[in-house]
């Protein structure tokens, strides 16, 4: 693939490799735990992360399985949505063992 | 604290300018000291915002409720044509777009849904090498990536918590790869972990849409009307706005979703931008007028035939089309009141024979609380609380205005905390209570319990609210919950509770809360 615009930035032969991914199916470490975890009848996940952790995951893999999970705990459907202890700011910056 | 006139007291309330120069918008806690936890009065809210003692609490216990990149931004610009998406996050943060396929393809094409849609997204997939020693290059190869791939005419970069946390220059990548390449380069500050309000990920958008995206108008265009819209407003939604505006000759702007870039570089030649979501378009109204002279109103949003004939009558003032709107009011009116009467007046018999107004309990975003609950009453229903999302004194006048007219109730403010939910649920006992399709926990009861919106990519007519024929939706479809119960018997023969009694011998449903000081 002919580079030129990046080219043109970085200089001819020195454009460093692509890295970026386009649209992945599969999602990080986190995602694969807790699509694991939710279904395990009676489990209950606690994400130790930030807010949207858990319901950015149930939206890339529950949206087409009507958010169900497979207990009375986990997906957002009936039960209840993953328990989690959220991050922000002001713990990152103090580090959160809570 | 005292104040010399009003409009000193309001600005002390809530930020109305908007500050362009600024790479991203402040806080909605900064903005209007937005809270996403309370139970009381509404009036007591209200007090207390008055008063500027409004606070906001942690919670001992919480459950999953969304972030500002992760709670509509992912799986909403992907689909806005003709751009592509670069998610400058690990590779788990895009995983919602990924949700595209159900919440879309659902629309038939013959509705308007693009038969091609294939969505441009891209994410840096940050690394942990990334986080030690930063990722600004690859973010800047990302984009020419992108540029090269699509040749779009805008880039939007999502960004997340990692790169917020170390602090990685985006402008500085946005401000030396954009002489070089054609795509414009609208970098959203969406780092997950900047606020506790979802909301302000809808202000991060606006802000910069508004900075990079909208053009100076060329040519006022007397017939636009912006409209932008939550994810919770169907697609028949859309096509009731369509429709009403299209009677009367003008043209409705739809945002963000399926919009072209050009849609959004047109903002500032509309006429007037009118909301469906007040809370969500806020800011872009606000920053329209103060930049473009584009006039806006935030309310009444049109849900309920009251909320939408005055939606109505706005949108004709600001068009010249006054004499339009009433004809439309009034030829619509004798289409739709015949059949909202007759789910009156079956709401009415089911109250007559068991001697009390049909309760209801249920809302979504501090939009959809204004909105319905004038609806209920409309309906003959009554609201012994309501809900919502989170709460910001952007809406404090017309929580005001909305005690005053349907009287003091309840209200839980909280994101997506399902126990919490599940706990007023049983303790009020309504007849008939209304979940968001993600918020769970409240369905295992025998008394009515259906969902309170359906999403964008659901077509059926049945699931409209806006405008008269979703008002009639709406209506037949709250009656239809309350007689069939069949689903929730079974539900809850079958399957335990997701909670111990005892959560439910609390008299508090924010029993975890811990009080700041």
């Amino acid at each position: 693939m002919t580079d030129s615009k990046a080219e043109e930035a970085y200089g001819p032969g020195k454009v460093p490799e692509p890295s970026a991914i386009e649209a992945p199916r599969f999602s990080c470490a986190l995602g694969g735990a807790l699509g694991t975890a939710v279904g395990i009848y009676g489990v209950v996940p606690i994400l130790h992360s930030g807010a949207g952790c858990g319901i950015g995951q149930l939206f890339g893999q529950l949206y087409a399985g009507g958010q169900n999970a497979g207990g009375p705990q986990g997906g957002p459907a009936p039960p209840a949505l993953p328990w989690w202890s959220t991050m922000w700011y002001s713990e990152v910056r103090r580090s959160s063992g809570t | 604290m005292v104040f010399a006139t009003r409009d000193e007291a309001d600005s002390a309330l809530y930020e109305k300018r908007i500050d362009l120069s600024q790479a991203t918008c402040p806080n909605r806690e900064q903005r209007a000291n937005g809270i996403n936890i309370f139970y009381g009065k509404a009036s007591d809210l209200i007090e207390k915002a008055r008063s500027g003692c409004l606070q906001n609490h942690e919670r001992g216990f919480a459950q999953s409720s969304g972030c500002s990149l992760n709670f509509y931004l992912s799986v909403r610009i992907g689909t806005i044509r003709d751009a592509a998406t670069i998610f400058h996050a690990p590779v788990g943060c895009s995983s919602s777009a990924l949700g595209y396929r159900e919440l879309f393809r659902g629309v038939p094409v013959e509705l308007g849904r693009p038969a091609e849609y294939d969505l441009h997204w891209m994410t840096t997939n940050l690394r942990e090498k990334d986080v030690v020693y930063g990722a600004g290059d690859k973010l800047k190869k990302a984009i020419y990536e992108a540029q090269e791939r699509y040749n779009p005419k805008a880039i939007f970069i999502l960004t997340s918590c990692t790169t917020g946390i170390i602090g990685e220059d985006i402008e500085g990548a946005v401000a030396d790869v954009q002489p070089h390449i054609d795509a414009r380069l609208v970098p959203i500050h969406c780092e997950g972990v900047r606020s506790r309000i979802v909301q302000t990920g809808y202000d991060a958008f606006w802000h910069a849409v508004l900075k990079y995206l909208v053009k100076k108008p060329e040519k006022k265009q007397t017939d636009l009307v912006n409209v932008a819209s939550m994810l919770s407003y169907t697609w028949q939604d859309r096509l009731e706005i369509q429709r009403l505006l299209g009677k009367i000759g003008l043209r409705a702007n739809l945002i963000p979703e399926f919009a072209t870039v050009e849609q959004f570089q047109q903002l500032s030649e509309a006429a007037v931008t009118a909301p469906l979501c007040p809370t969500y378009t806020d800011y872009l109204s606000r920053g329209l007028e103060q930049e473009y002279g584009v006039p806006y109103f935030l309310y009444p949003s049109p849900m309920g035939i009251t909320n939408t004939d005055e939606w109505l009558r706005q949108i004709g003032k600001y068009t010249g089309k006054s004499d339009e709107v009433e004809a439309l009011i009034e030829e619509e009116h004798r289409i739709w009141m015949p059949k909202m009467q007759a789910i009156r007046s079956e709401f009415d018999r089911i109250a007559a024979e068991k001697g009390s107004k049909v309760s209801v309990l249920g809302s979504l975003g501090q939009g959809r609380l204004l909105a319905q609950m004038p609806f209920f009453d409309e309906l003959g229903l009554v609201s012994p609380a309501a809900m919502s999302q989170d709460y910001d004194n952007l809406i404090l006048e017309e929580l005001e205005e909305v005690v005053s007219r349907v009287g003091d109730f309840d209200l839980l403010v909280n994101t997506f905390q399902a126990a919490e939910q599940s706990h007023i649920t049983t303790k009020l006992d309504p007849d008939l209570t209304l979940t968001c399709p993600f918020q769970g926990g409240a369905y295992k009861r025998i008394k009515g319990a259906t969902r309170i919106h359906a999403l964008r990519g659901d077509p059926h007519p049945w699931s409209a609210q806006s405008g008269y024929t979703g008002a009639v939706a709406y209506g037949n479809f709250l009656l239809q919950a309350l007689k069939s119960r069949s689903f929730q018997k079974t539900l809850k023969e079958k399957t335990k509770d997701s909670y111990r009694d005892w959560w439910f011998k609390q008299s508090n449903p924010l029993y975890y809360m811990k009080r700041v000081v």
